[in-house]
This record gives structure tokens, C-alpha cells and sequence, in this order.
């Protein structure tokens, strides 16, 4: 069930409608059936993976509160990340190991191995393995108590709103939630209020915004053998647009919903592009994601407190790690790659940009040297995404040789970038919702809050105005319907 | 404090159900390569409890049927329930949205939905499915239609789906019914003559083929509606282009409603009988224009008055049809019969070379609005009669000007050495511009942009036909 479906305008408010109506001590109960529905309208037969997730971590859990021993406790918790990663491997990467074992196989002529399985990828199995194993890390630092009642605790695993795209939630913060929900109002209006907000901003942001621009990427991915320079770069600026809008669309969504039922989830996109640098852009980026690596991998690892050797080690571990998690595939890899050469050679330049700045008398407090330093920041990460939209290493490569060696800037004028399946029209549109995009993530930045609050403040015709502008924009202007062939939410893959 | 919040969520809930609704409307789907021309819209714009006999089909119906020749020689008040491609689902549920303002005393169905189970062009089912208001009338029918396809029934029945990217073709008629769609009866216009081709085989077949399941449910249906509406049932074969597979349907439904009593008319079989010219009478080989139509609603006039026995041999007494002529709550159908002679006009002003014969023949349409504009060279031109007709003198015109001429009189004359501009609204939405800059400059007579003048000198007469708010003809002399 997407959150741009119509079955999920169904599910919702009957979800909130009969969550509000029904005791609060069966709310938890409640909610945990609408997200096992939810998971299983995808498919059913893999409830059958999220219900070993959440038994393996609640016994965990479980036993870690009763284990005496450090060692012991150790024994459990590499139990279940072998037990859950284990699961993760099989589904999410069998397929890739064979693949790159069979051509080694293959060169050293022997004879291929064929795959004995097929099957999907499960939705969202990354987001809530990560989510579980958390769990079972924070109970071992004994950062929280272990979870007694399995209901709630299965409720955190699989709370609807973040079950297949996160942001991957801290037991700290939700399952403490869901443990005080007897305790919660019944009803909060500036909560579901700035939450409705929230949700038709993200629709806004992944019907309006995301799903047009990715007819141009597509457009442009699948045609590169006739791109120069000029549709190349905006192929990659556009694509970096659709995946903000796509990820932090259903960031929002899933934020918004979570708030009108009363619940707080972590924030997972700050305006990531303003960010100044790569390590900044990393704290405004996937934030569940990247705090998840940081505190579960990095850390562990050594973090930044030892030799700078180890440091620059640490960085492209988890960050090679972190882009395998996002896909099985080589691109994906040399994408997390690329992102870790960023930040080392970012911190070995420190100390030469201090130096060249003094030099050349850079006053570093002007808008000029920060908007430079955001537009430098902007364009690395595009160059990055080349790899992460690709379909292969070669096919990324060509797309960066034509980058670089068909410089054509009468594509600008004679109106051959419409023949990428937006005419004037949708082009019109798409620059219209983007310069929205602009604002609200200034606003972010600037006034330092999420959409939902800032509208909050604002007077009663102000809110609805925006409310009914978006839903006008969604219903009129969103790519979905017949001949409409939707992408789901790209996250959703990972 | 709780009180005001529901209050504020009442109003939200208020505020986005009027917007939906006002984009529903603007974006609903419409008939736009049919020209706007919608017989449901018609329906819904009709007022209650006037029409006697409904006709119900496909194209077939809406070319072959006039409601306006029924009202201008009987007064008989009929309608033409009719969709391009009407599958069965449709004709049944389109039938019982009728009822639900209507009570016709006989209804005739076309047979010709009988022939295929689902449609092969989308225009045709969008128009079926969509074309109705959405109600539990239009639910059921989905539901119906799309049995077995989940995703096709959700797009149909939210509609948003479907229509919400007709935002990339939004015109005037979207926003603002068109006038035919207002006052029509279902029937669409045509002169051209095309020829037909006729499937002599087909034509000849005798063998009785199968009745499909959905077929008898389908004729039992209808059977039960009648029954429980109290109107007759006639069932007809419109003239068309068929396989031998068809007429073998057609034979086989025969039986079967002869043994339900209800009569059948096979008037693709019976084309002589009509008096059809294959040279003129037909739009293609499987609609007629308008002088064939005028024949098959003849015959249907004969079918309806007088006691006869159908193709399948089920005697059909005639059925008492009232003359509604002279009645104010049928003025639609005296609109419908004007909008008819306007087109027949359109046609045939288009051959007319004599500027005296064009105005006589423009001067017995109502409701036209005329503009003529003389420019330039006069000295061997003689308007004296066609101009005369509009009541201008031969000193006056010979000094060149223009006239707007409405209901009978002059409503404004400008003559050529005024260099002031005349405005005249011809209707809400049209308006002309007259201004003499220059002789047979393009802008001196402008209607909504585009210009109507005679660039060569001479007469030029502009006809405004003020019921479908639009241009009827313009000719130069």
C-alpha cells in the first residue's frame, strides 16, 4: 500500500478514526493490526520475516535483561544481529553474490552456479532490521529497559507510518511513546493538524515534484548516448531533485501521519541542500540512517577519537557499508565510496582552505562565500548520484565521459531539452513547485522548523489556504492515475 | 476550546470538499472529440417528465434518429439516450438514469451492443462509464462493467484518476456548458454523404446462432425494467455494416423475443422497405446522415402510431403519443428543432454564390445575429437587393460601413470615414470589434480575435448564430 494510493486514503482514516474512538488501552493493539494489514497488503507471505525480526530482538531483549554477564550478553547480542542480518543477507543480497561469484566463476572458466531461489525483495526489510537491531543495541548499552509486552514491542518493529521507508526509529524515542500511550489525550488538533500539513506536503513533494522530474531523468538516463554536457548535468540535478523529493516526500508523509495519531517521529531530511559540506550534508541527509550508522558502526569502530589513519578507515567502512545497504548492486557501493572519498579529502583540505582563505582575504562570513560553499556541496553530491541512478559502473561511466565531452549549450535554446517528456507546460509547472521547495526549506533553515510547525503558527486562512493550494496541486497536478505509470516511493527498493 | 477545533475541522473538511468539487467540474471527462456534445448532459438539463419515447444505443441511434424531425412533424417529444459504443451494461444503467426523471411510454433499444461483450475503444468506454453524474446508479454500473478488474473499477469510480490530467486541455466548454448540450435531444447532425457498403452474405444469413448467456440476461433485464416501469419495449437493428456472425446473434435474439413477446425491428435488413439510397443517404456503411435519418425516424414514427407486426413476427399495437407542440414546457425541443435548421443552413449557405439568395436564406433562420461589412471598390458591384433585404438603401451602402443587424432591425451601423471602434457583445462570451483603419484592412471587423473581413473589397457578411454562440457562416461577395 503506497502512501499515494487510493487504498491508503481509505486505510488512513479509518485507521485515525477508529484509533481515536476505541479505548486507549486497546490503541496499541489497534495500531499494531492496521500495520500488519498495511505491510501485508504488499505481500503476505512476508509477514512471516518482520514477525522472526520482531520475535529474535523481543527475545533478545528479553534475555539481555536477564543476562549476568558481559560475555553472555555479547553471545546475544551477536545472535541476533546474525540472526536478523542473516535474513537481511539472504533476501537482500544472495542474488548479488551469486551474480559477482559466477563471474569469477566465468573467468576462470568453471562452470556457473544457478540460482536455486527467486523471490522479491521484501519491502522495507532494511529500514525495520535496522530499526530491531537497535533495539537490541540500546538494551545492551542499557540505554532502555527491555520490552516486556511483545504487542508493543511488535508495534514498534511495525509501526505503519515508518515501517518501509523509516525513518528508522530509536526505541528511546518510539517505543517509549507507544509505552505511553495511555497516557496520550485524545485528541491533540495543533498535533494533527500540523501533521495533516506535513502529509499533503510530502504528497506535494513526491506526486507534484518527484514523479514529474523523474520523467526528464528517466528521460535523460535512458537516452545518454544522445546527451551532451548540458543534459547530462541537468540529468543529474534533476535526479538529485527527484530523490530529495521522492525520499523527503515520504519522510513527510510518514512523519505527518505518525503526528496525527499522536506520535513523534525523528526528523530525517533538514533542507539537505544548503548544506556547506559533505559531513553537513550527511547530518541534513536520511538523518535516521545516517545516526544509525554513526552510533551503531562508526562509533564502534573507533568513530574519530583515535589516528587520522583509522579515522579515514572508519569513514569509508561506513560509508561503503551504508551504500551496499542501500542496494545490491556495485553502484551503489562506489557511491558510498564516493561520498567517503568527499569527506577525507574534505578534512585533509582543511587546513589548505584556511590557508587560501587568508590568503585571498576570503571574508568567510558573507552570503556569497556560503552560497558557494552550498552550491560546491550541492554539485559534489549530484556528481555522486550519477552512480547511485545508474544502472552500472560502465553505464554511469559513459554518462560522466559525455559530461565532460559533448559541450553543447544550444540545447538551451532550441528547445531540444522539451523532447525528454516534459513539454513547456510541465516544465512551467515542475520550475513552479521546485521555487516552493526553495522556500519551505529556507524557511527550515532559516527559522529552524519543520513545515507542520511553522504553518501552526501562521493565522487559520493562511493554513488553509496552503492546505487547499496543495491538495488543488496533488489532485490536479500529481503524476498518478491511468497512463500513469507510478513509481513507488525509490526507498522503498532499499 | 474542543468545540472550536471541530469547528475548524468541519470547516476544513467543507473547504477541500467545495474545491475537489469545483476542479471536479472544471476537469470532469466531456466529450471532446465529440465535439462537447454530451446526451447525458442533455438529460440532466431537460426538465422532468416530458420525453414519451427514448431511444437508447450507440452511435447508430444518435445518427439515425432525430428527435427534432419527431417534434417538427408529429410533436411527438423523444430523446436519444445514446453513447458512442453503448455496451449492455451501459445501455441498461443509462436506461434506469433516464427513469429517474423520465417516464417514457415506449423505449427502443438498439440490439446493436449485443454484438461485442466489452469495448474496444477506451474514448467509447470513458464516455459510457464517465459521461453519467456520479450516483449509486453510476456505482453500480462500474461495479457491473468491471467485474473481475479491481483497478479499473477504482479508477472509474474516483474518476480523478482518469480525468485529473485533463488539465493540459481545459477549454471554454469545460467551465461553461456547451449551448447543444443544454438544449439537445441526443441526436448529432450530419449532411455529408459518404456512401455504404453492405455485407450482402451477412445480410442473407438465416442460420440462428447462439444467445450468449449475457446476451438473454441482458434482454430480461430490460423485460423486467419495463414491467416495473410501465413502459413498452421495442427492440430495433439499426442499419449498419455486420459479419454473418452478428446476423446470426441478431436471428437467434429474434427467437428469443419472440417468445418474450417483445417486438423487434430489423431495420438493417429492411433498408429497402425505408426508401435508403446507399448514394445519399449515409454518413458511412454504418450510420445515416440526416436524410436518412429522416427516413429511419419516419419509420419509427409508423413503428410508434399505428399497429404493426415486427421482423420476429410479435404483433405491436400502436401507442398513444401526444402532441406537445404549442406547450411551453417543451421549448427545448423547439430549440433543438432551430439548432437543427441552423446547421441544415450552415450546409447550405456554403453554396450559395448570390449575395440577394444568401441573405434571403440567412433572414429565415431565428436567433442569428448578422454583420455586413462593404469596403473598397463599389463601382461595379450591386448589393441593391441583399441589402435592401437588411433594410440599407443603395445611397447608404454604396458609401460603404458596416451593419450589425438583430431580430429584424439594424441594431448598429458604422460607416467607413468613422475611425471611432463600435464594440458589440454578440453574447457573454463573443464579442465584435468594427473600425474602418484603412480600406480592407484584416482588422476591421474582428470577432474574438479572428477577422471576418473581405480583404479584397466587396461585401462580406458575417452570420452569429446566437443559439450556439458561435459563427455560423461567412461568406464574401
Amino acid at each position: 500500500m503506497l502512501f499515494n494510493s487510493i487504498d491508503f486514503i481509505i486505510f488512513f482514516p479509518i485507521v485515525v478514526l477508529m484509533y481515536y474512538i476505541i479505548p486507549k488501552k486497546m490503541r496499541y493493539i489497534w495500531l499494531l493490526i492496521a500495520s500488519y494489514y498495511f505491510y501485508m497488503s504488499w505481500n503476505a507471505k512476508y509477514v512471516v520475516l518482520i514477525l522472526f525480526s520482531t520475535t529474535v530482538t523481543y527475545t533478545s531483549g528479553i534475555l539481555l535483561g536477564k543476562a549476568k554477564t558481559t560475555i553472555r550478553k555479547k553471545w546475544i547480542v551477536a545472535f541476533s544481529f546474525v540472526m536478523n542480518l542473516g535474513v537481511l543477507g539472504f533476501f537482500k543480497y544472495f542474488d548479488f553474490f551469486l551474480h559477482n561469484l559466477n563471474k569469477v566463476l566465468s573467468a576462470l572458466h568453471v562452470t556457473v552456479v544457478e540460482n536455486p531461489f527467486s523471490f522479491l525483495l521484501p519491502v522495507g526489510i532494511s529500514f525495520y532490521t535496522f530499526q530491531a537491531l537497535s533495539y537490541t543495541m540500546d538494551v545492551y548499552r542499557g540505554q532502555i529497559e527491555p520490552e516486556k509486552n511483545f504487542l508493543k514491542y511488535a508495534l514498534f518493529v511495525s509501526f505503519f507510518p515508518q515501517l518501509v521507508a523509516g525513518p528508522i526509529e530509536r526505541s528511546g524515542n518510539l517505543l517509549k511513546q507507544i509505552k505511553d500511550m495511555e497516557k496520550k489525550s485524545m485528541w491533540n488538533y495543533e498535533g494533527a493538524a500540523s501533521g495533516l500539513i506535513m502529509m499533503f506536503w510530502g504528497l506535494f513533494m513526491k506526486m507534484v515534484i518527484a514523479d514529474r522530474i523523474a520523467i526528464f531523468v528517466n528521460g535523460v538516463f535512458d537516452n545518454v548516448y544522445r546527451c551532451g554536457t548540458v543534459e547530462t548535468v541537468l540529468g543529474a540535478m534533476a535526479f538529485a531533485v527527484q530523490i530529495y523529493c521522492d525520499f523527503g516526500g515520504y519522510s513527510a508523509i510518514a512523519i505527518g501521519a505518525a503526528k496525527v495519531l499522536g506520535f513523534d517521529l525523528m526528523e530525517n531530511f533538514n533542507a539537505p541542500y544548503f548544506s556547506e559540506s559533505i559531513v553537513e550534508f550527511w547530518r541534513r541527509w536520511h538523518i535516521s540512517l545516517s545516526f544509525w550508522f554513526r552510533d551503531y558502526l562508526y562509533i564502534p569502530l573507533g568513530g574519530s577519537r583515535c589516528s587520522k589513519a583509522k579515522k579515514y578507515r572508519n569513514i569509508a567502512i561506513t560509508f561503503l557499508v551504508s551504500g551496499l545497504w542501500h542496494g545490491a548492486a556495485w553502484t551503489f557501493v562506489v557511491w558510498g565510496g564516493i561520498h567517503a572519498v568527499y569527506q577525507i579529502i574534505g578534512d585533509l583540505l582543511k587546513l589548505v582552505k584556511t590557508n587560501c582563505n587568508e590568503i585571498l582575504h576570503t571574508n568567510t562570513q558573507v552570503f556569497s562565500y556560503h552560497f558557494g560553499r552550498v552550491m560546491i556541496t550541492f554539485l559534489l553530491t549530484c556528481f555522486a548520484w550519477i552512480f547511485f541512478r545508474a544502472k552500472s559502473i560502465g553505464e554511469a561511466g559513459y554518462y560522466i565521459r559525455n559530461m565532460f565531452s559533448k559541450w553543447n549549450p544550444w540545447v538551451i535554446f532550441d528547445e531540444s531539452l522539451f523532447g525528454f517528456g516534459l513539454d513547456r507546460r510541465e516544465v512551467g509547472i515542475l520550475l513552479f513547485a521546485i521555487l516552493l521547495l526553495l522556500v519551505v526549506d529556507i524557511i527550515r533553515v532559516v527559522k529552524k522548523e519543520t513545515l507542520g510547525v511553522f504553518m501552526m503558527r501562521q493565522n487559520l486562512w493562511f493554513r488553509y489556504a496552503v492546505i487547499a493550494f496543495l491538495v488543488v496541486s496533488i489532485i490536479v497536478y500529481g503524476e498518478y492515475g491511468v497512463n500513469f505509470d507510478s513509481a513507488k516511493f525509490i526507498y522503498f527498493d532499499f | 476550546m474542543k468545540h472550536r477545533h471541530i469547528a475548524r475541522a468541519l470547516a476544513l473538511v467543507l473547504l477541500l470538499a467545495f474545491i475537489v468539487n469545483i476542479c471536479y467540474n472544471a476537469l470532469s471527462w466531456k466529450d471532446t472529440t465529440g465535439g462537447y456534445l454530451s446526451s447525458y448532459t442533455q438529460l440532466y438539463n431537460m426538465e422532468e417528465d416530458t420525453v414519451d419515447v427514448l431511444f437508447v444505443g450507440s452511435s447508430h441511434v444518435y445518427c439515425d434518429i432525430y428527435p427534432c424531425y419527431l417534434w417538427r412533424d408529429y410533436g411527438i417529444s423523444s430523446f436519444d439516450m445514446a453513447v458512442s459504443g453503448q455496451d449492455k451494461d451501459s445501455s441498461y444503467y443509462s436506461i434506469i438514469e433516464t427513469l429517474k426523471t423520465q417516464k417514457p411510454k415506449v423505449v427502443c433499444v438498439d440490439l446493436y451492443c449485443l454484438l461485442f461483450d466489452e469495448q474496444e475503444v477506451i474514448g467509447n468506454e470513458y464516455r459510457n462509464m464517465l459521461g453519467m453524474k456520479p450516483s449509486k446508479n453510476s456505482v453500480d454500473l462500474v461495479n457491473q462493467y468491471t467485474k473481475g478488474q479491481r483497478s479499473k473499477r477504482k479508477d472509474y469510480l474516483l474518476r480523478f484518476p482518469i480525468i485529473h490530467t485533463r488539465y493540459q486541455e481545459l477549454q471554454k466548454y469545460d467551465f461553461e456548458t456547451f449551448k447543444p448540450s443544454i438544449y439537445g435531444k441526443g441526436a448529432d447532425f450530419h449532411w455529408e454523404m459518404n456512401g455504404c457498403m453492405v455485407n450482402e452474405d451477412a445480410m442473407a444469413t438465416e442460420t440462428v446462432g447462439d444467445l450468449s448467456v449475457e446476451n438473454r440476461e441482458w434482454i430480461e433485464h430490460l423485460a423486467s425494467l419495463s414491467r416495473k416501469n410501465d413502459f413498452k419495449l421495442i427492440f430495433i437493428m439499426a442499419p449498419h455494416l455486420q459479419s454473418e456472425a452478428d446476423q446470426q446473434i441478431i436471428n437467434a435474439t429474434m427467437e428469443y423475443t419472440a417468445e418474450m413477446k417483445i417486438p423487434v425491428y430489423d431495420i438493417n435488413r429492411n433498408r429497402d422497405a425505408l426508401g435508403l439510397v446507399p448514394e445519399s443517404d449515409y454518413l458511412d456503411s454504418s450510420h445515416l446522415n440526416a436524410y436518412g435519418a429522416e427516413k429511419m425516424t419516419a419509420f419509427m414514427y409508423g413503428v410508434l402510431t399505428s399497429d404493426t407486426t415486427a421482423s420476429n413476427g410479435v404483433a405491436d399495437e400502436k401507442h398513444d403519443l401526444m402532441d406537445h407542440r404549442g406547450d411551453v414546457k417543451y421549448d427545448s425541443w423547439n430549440l433543438d428543432l432551430e439548432d437543427y435548421e441552423h446547421l441544415k443552413a450552415k450546409i447550405q449557405l456554403q453554396q450559395v454564390a448570390d449575395p440577394t439568395e444568401y441573405v434571403q436564406k440567412v433572414g429565415q433562420l431565428g436567433d442569428v445575429t448578422i454583420v455586413a461589412s462593404i469596403e473598397g471598390d463599389l463601382s461595379d458591384k450591386d448589393y441593391n437587393l441583399a441589402m435592401s433585404l437588411l433594410g440599407v438603401s443603395e445611397d447608404t451602402w454604396r458609401q460603404g460601413g458596416k451593419w450589425i443587424w438583430q431580430d429584424g432591425v439594424i441594431q448598429r451601423t458604422i460607416k467607413n470615414d468613422n475611425e471611432e471602434r463600435l464594440n458589440y457583445n454578440l453574447s457573454k462570451y463573443d464579442s465584435i470589434r468594427t473600425q474602418y483603419i484603412g480600406d480592407c484592412s484584416r482588422q476591421n471587423v474582428m470577432i474574438n480575435g479572428q477577422s471576418y473581413q473581405n480583404t479584397q473589397g466587396g461585401l462580406a457578411i458575417t452570420v452569429y448564430d446566437n443559439l450556439r454562440e458561435e459563427v455560423l457562416s461567412y461568406k464574401e461577395f
